[in-house]
């Protein structure tokens, strides 16, 4: 998904707004929204119809998210896995980190959604702290250089990390450390992202 | 001294945690949900204040929901939506034994609760499936036998013998010695079934002046400046916040604790906050980004900073006079209030015009000598003043002024009495949105038969009016400490860990427990009695411990009794709106762990006491609801509806699953009905037949409000004596919005000891530099002038992990209250309030020099050191 789909699937998405708790008061959050940033949305993939078409992944699926070469500094890039309804971001964060791959072990992807209450993080990305929010709902914040451990949060999980693997200019996405919002299991409940295959896959945990 | 006590007391280092560098969180990718049949317990998080409703499900270990509606007890389609309430986090899952036999547990917030509606949370809470013992995780070391101290070696023995020990002991010492030779620190929260036990036991039964709450060094009253103006600290309903339009919060952070209170009522509702807090928290960001203020005050003079933005405030006209005239009290109202017991009101009360002329008089509160203590720039003192009470037009804003420790563990009663008043110069405490209030700490759980007996003490103030008695609680540390205390019974509460001067505690309680010279060295009960006997005849201390972990005191406990807790036993209490619930047992307790009204009935019995045969905590409840009557947590409504329907009180109280009832209760048309507020003044005439007047008058003999006399005067030279010089900084302590308490439960949850593996130093960079420090780093931090209990001039030292932040001040660093081990309390001397005898534990100060670097610092140290403000 590119950055100008993402913008537009956030916009989409702002009637989600009035039936959610909001911390930030509400002028705030327009306010948010007008300049630009997909930054106050509500993510509302767990809500799809046809989202759960249970079916049940064995094993995490291996799928390419970048290219070495295309990453820049601070610009996160969203994709979504291992189902198609998990969106994440992979991000180099200009220092290292957790599970960092490349030469400077600093790109890492993690969930978008906010282990809180999934209230999405996309745009949320400060890249002056390598840190993941506040989230819109109730100001939960993550570092990501640290995987994704709550630096100020009433997040009882860490940011889920998406495992990643390097194969000359090639980032792929192998596994996820902890369990995605709204799901009971990463690879249940949904299909499989698209681009991604079972050649290559990795064992669950 | 020092040399002899320190080397003995290496020896007792053996509970000293080293730092938890190597921790993680170990994660899953999966969860079990609870399938359709699963039971269901109401219950409520055993924590903070708040009491955010909470279920706990339970079923079958070889059992799980399906991902659809009508295969799991949510009735949810998985996945589930974002702000559903229906997710289950890892950490809200766990294994427990039910009835014997292995079951998967969830302990999920309630979104069908009136308190944290949707299914919110705090980390605290969201996490507490942790709680729960299991053998395979870090609850694995629960206490789960009784045990007594032979030959420098705690043994596993019988409940028989452990209780008939104790109970042999505390007869023999108090027949010898008087009441007072038995003594009893205790939580004063942890479940009215326990308190009123307990206070049955020692203030009913044995009638001792020697006790203390878990956070004092006494038994009495909290924000005593508040209560004696009338104001009850829990007299609001959390929606009554949202239609404030300012709210003052001295002292606190809701967000670190009370975070549904916050995150659920405060921040929606959109009232202005002013925020006073020594640090630039991520709450005090939001405040400033939402039109609001954040006064950050220098530790321990917000005193001064109450009554300047009053004064202002009544130089300006701005008083709510009105409302002042109606609703507090004259010369001859505060002259009802009874002498002794009442002498603080008789003492520092005033009336509105008197008040005025005293603040008026005292040129410490003008603007210029308010900023130079407090640092608070004057024109923030000017924004505050009108923020609170400068009228638009005809209309006065509604303003709602709250406080908590940050104030009145400060200097207890002048910081707290200036907060109230400045309440009453506002119009505050007796309607909607115009309320004043307490945050609070712990849930309401203290349900007492008798309260501390302070006609029992012989301490006095030198504060109180001419000719008239000013009686003070005992100060159970100093008492201790002197060698007179003969039983010492430790209830619940991390006494070493949570104490001013508290190695200084240490050192002492260890020669007269431990390192005694008579100890027992037989199993035999008899020649155990026998010896601890002697030990107590020859000026020595009679250790008993009952909790539910190990912790510092364990290192000098003669007997250490296994309690059963939360989750483990049927128990209620209230939380910070008065909301009465039950609290559901829903998994089996660990070993031979007992409930502790059950282990004090034991005890009771055997020293021959009588009213003691309770066959379960529901007898205990229904007999404490009469003594509730006519009080904030007056309950005896809800018993007796239950038994005109035939059921005990606890199940009629489940059935109200977790929303409860309102305290006090009352009937209203034949109706059972809660109480939304007290000292109401909009409560319904038609109504008032139903109430005690509490409910729609303050609390004091005339049903007025006092304005309180909160006299920097009080603690203007302990404030000179204490505060840091040269190359000291201040050294203030509080929460942490990750980690609850003591850590009793944290410590043993990987994912909060990997964002905390150790206690933190927070430092200013410019303070970092000059010392070299950066974060991650081993710090220092030590106090030559800890005075303890006992008057003498002590060392405090504690070591921390230096984290750099702009969220302190130049001058002030900031550290965890009561990380076991590292406590901040070690560094602050045993200062009490003149008026009141509480700790203040705020006066920390200290030489900070680095020592070592920490693995913490390298990437693949789990604790994070971006500042908590990031974004």
């Amino acid at each position: 998904m590119t950055r100008r789909q993402e913008d537009e699937t956030a916009r989409g998405e702002a009637d989600h707004l009035a039936d959610l708790p909001i911390c930030m008061r509400r002028r705030e959050v327009l306010a948010a929204g007008a300049a630009g940033a997909a930054a106050a949305v509500i993510y509302p993939q767990m809500a799809a119809a046809g989202a759960n078409t249970g079916s049940e992944l064995q094993r995490y699926p291996r799928m390419k998210v970048a290219s070495l070469s295309a990453l820049r500094d601070g610009e996160p890039v969203a994709f979504n896995y291992p189902l198609n309804q998990q969106p994440n971001m992979i991000v180099k964060l200009g220092a290292e980190a957790q599970g960092g791959v490349g030469p400077d072990s600093d790109i890492v992807a993690f969930s978008v959604l906010c282990t809180h209450m999934g209230g999405t993080l996309r745009g949320r990305y400060k890249h002056q702290f390598k840190s993941m929010g506040p989230c819109p709902f109730h100001f939960s914040t993550f570092d990501l250089t640290k995987g994704g451990v709550p630096v100020h949060a009433s997040a009882t999980q860490n940011l889920p990390q998406i495992t990643l693997e390097v194969d000359g200019d090639d980032v792929y996405a192998v596994g996820v450390t902890g369990l995605i919002y709204g799901y009971r299991d990463n690879l249940a409940d949904g299909s499989m992202a698209e681009g991604a295959t079972m050649d290559g896959a990795t064992r669950r945990g | 001294m020092s040399g002899k006590i320190s080397r003995r007391n290496m020896l007792l280092a053996a509970r000293s945690p080293s730092i938890d560098y190597g921790v993680y969180d170990e994660a899953s990718d999966a969860v079990p949900i609870p399938p359709a049949h699963a039971k269901m317990h109401p219950t409520a998080c055993d924590y903070c204040i708040v009491g955010c409703g909470y279920k706990a499900y339970t079923w079958p270990v070889d059992e799980t929901g399906g991902s659809k509606a009508d295969e799991n007890a949510f009735h949810a389609d998985f996945p589930v939506a974002a702000a559903s309430g229906q997710w289950v986090s890892p950490n809200m899952h766990n294994i427990v034994k039910k009835d014997g036999k292995l079951h998967h547990v969830v302990v999920i917030p309630d979104g069908e609760t009136a308190v944290n509606r949707k299914g919110n949370h705090s980390v605290r809470g969201g996490k507490i499936g942790q709680k729960p013992y299991n053998p395979k995780k870090p609850t694995a070391d629960r206490l789960q036998s009784p045990m007594v101290r032979v030959n420098d070696t705690l043994q596993p023995i019988s409940w028989d013998d452990a209780t008939s020990i104790v109970a042999e002991l505390s007869r023999y010492a108090i027949d010898k010695d008087g009441p007072n030779a038995f003594g009893m620190r205790y939580y004063s929260y942890q479940y009215w079934e326990n308190t009123y036990a307990f206070s049955k036991l020692i203030y009913n039964d044995i009638g001792t002046a020697i006790g203390a709450e878990h956070d004092k060094p006494t038994g009495k009253n909290d924000a005593v400046g508040l209560d004696d103006s009338g104001v009850d600290g829990f007299s609001t309903s959390y929606a009554d916040f949202q239609k404030a339009d300012v709210i003052f919060m001295s002292g606190f952070d809701p967000y670190e604790n009370h975070t549904i209170l916050f995150t659920e009522w405060i921040a929606p509702g959109g009232a202005k906050i002013i925020f006073v807090n020594p640090r630039k928290s991520p709450t005090a960001v939001h405040a400033e980004r939402n039109d609001g203020l954040h006064l950050q005050v220098q530790p321990n003079t917000d005193t001064v900073l109450n009554n300047a933005i009053q004064r202002y405030i009544l130089e300006q006209g701005w008083e709510d006079r009105e409302w002042i005239e109606r609703m507090t009290a004259s010369r001859d109202d505060i002259e009802k209030e009874k002498k002794g017991s009442n002498w603080r009101r008789r003492t520092f009360g005033q009336t509105f015009e008197e008040h005025k002329a005293w603040l008026l008089s005292d040129d410490t509160y003008t603007l210029e000598n308010a900023e130079k203590i407090t640092w608070v720039p004057k024109e923030k003192i000017i924004r505050a003043a009108e923020m609170l009470a400068k009228p638009r037009g005809k209309v006065r804003p509604k303003a709602t002024v709250m406080l908590e420790k940050g104030n009145y563990w400060s200097f207890n009663y002048p910081a707290s009495a200036s907060l109230s008043s400045l309440g009453l110069v506002c119009g505050a405490g007796s309607r909607p949105g115009q309320n004043m209030c307490r945050a609070g700490g712990h849930q309401r759980g203290g349900m007492k038969l008798k309260g501390y007996p302070l006609s029992k003490s012989w301490v006095q103030s030198v504060h109180g009016r001419k000719g008239e008695p000013a009686p003070m609680p005992v100060n159970f540390d100093e008492y201790a400490m002197s060698g007179k205390l003969r039983v010492c019974y430790i209830l619940g509460t991390t006494w070493l860990d949570s104490m001013n001067a508290g190695q200084a505690i240490r050192l002492k309680l260890g020669e007269l427990t431990r390192k005694h010279e008579i100890y027992p060295d037989s199993l035999d009960k008899d020649a155990i009695v026998a010896a601890l006997k002697r030990r107590m005849d020859a000026g020595g201390m009679f250790l008993v411990q009952q909790d539910i972990y190990p912790n510092t005191l364990t290192d000098f406990a003669d007997i250490v009794l296994p309690a059963a807790t939360w989750g483990e036993a049927d128990f209620t209490r209230a939380q910070g709106e008065r909301r009465l619930r039950i609290y559901s047992k829903f998994c089996d307790a660990p070993g031979e762990s007992k409930p502790d009204w059950w282990i004090l009935a034991q005890v009771a019995k055997k020293m021959g006491f009588e009213g003691w045969d309770y066959k379960d905590g529901n007898d205990i409840f229904e007999e404490a609801s009469n003594k509730s009557k006519g009080g904030n947590y007056d309950f005896y409504h809800v018993v007796q509806e239950a038994k005109k329907a035939g059921k005990k009180g606890h199940e009629f109280l489940r059935e109200m699953s977790t929303t409860g009832i309102q305290l006090p209760a009352r009937i209203v048309d034949g109706k059972l009905v809660g109480t939304l507020r007290l000292h109401d003044e909009t409560f319904p005439e038609a109504e008032k037949e139903t109430a005690s007047k509490i409910v729609y008058q303050f609390k004091t003999a005339s049903g007025k409000a006092i304005f309180m006399k909160g006299d920097w005067n009080l603690a203007k030279d302990t404030f000179e004596r204490f505060r840091p010089k040269g190359d000291e900084l201040w050294v203030s302590n509080g929460r942490i919005n990750q980690i609850w308490q003591s850590m009793f439960d944290d410590t043993r949850i990987p994912f909060v000891k990997q964002r905390y593996p150790s206690n933190f130093l927070m430092i200013n960079p410019a303070d970092a530099k000059k010392r070299g420090l950066e974060s991650g780093d081993l710090v220092a931090v030590e106090n030559d002038d800890v005075i303890d209990q006992l008057g003498n001039k002590t060392r405090g030292v504690v070591s921390l992990v230096a984290y750099l932040t702009d969220e302190v001040g130049e001058g002030v660093t900031y550290t965890y209250a009561f990380y076991p081990g590292q406590s901040a309390d070690l560094i602050v001397p045993a200062v009490t309030d003149p008026v009141t005898g509480v700790y203040n534990y705020k006066i920390g100060k200290g030489r900070v020099r680095k020592i070592g670097e920490t693995p913490l610092k390298k990437v693949e140290g789990s604790m994070s050191f971006i500042p908590r403000t990031a974004g």
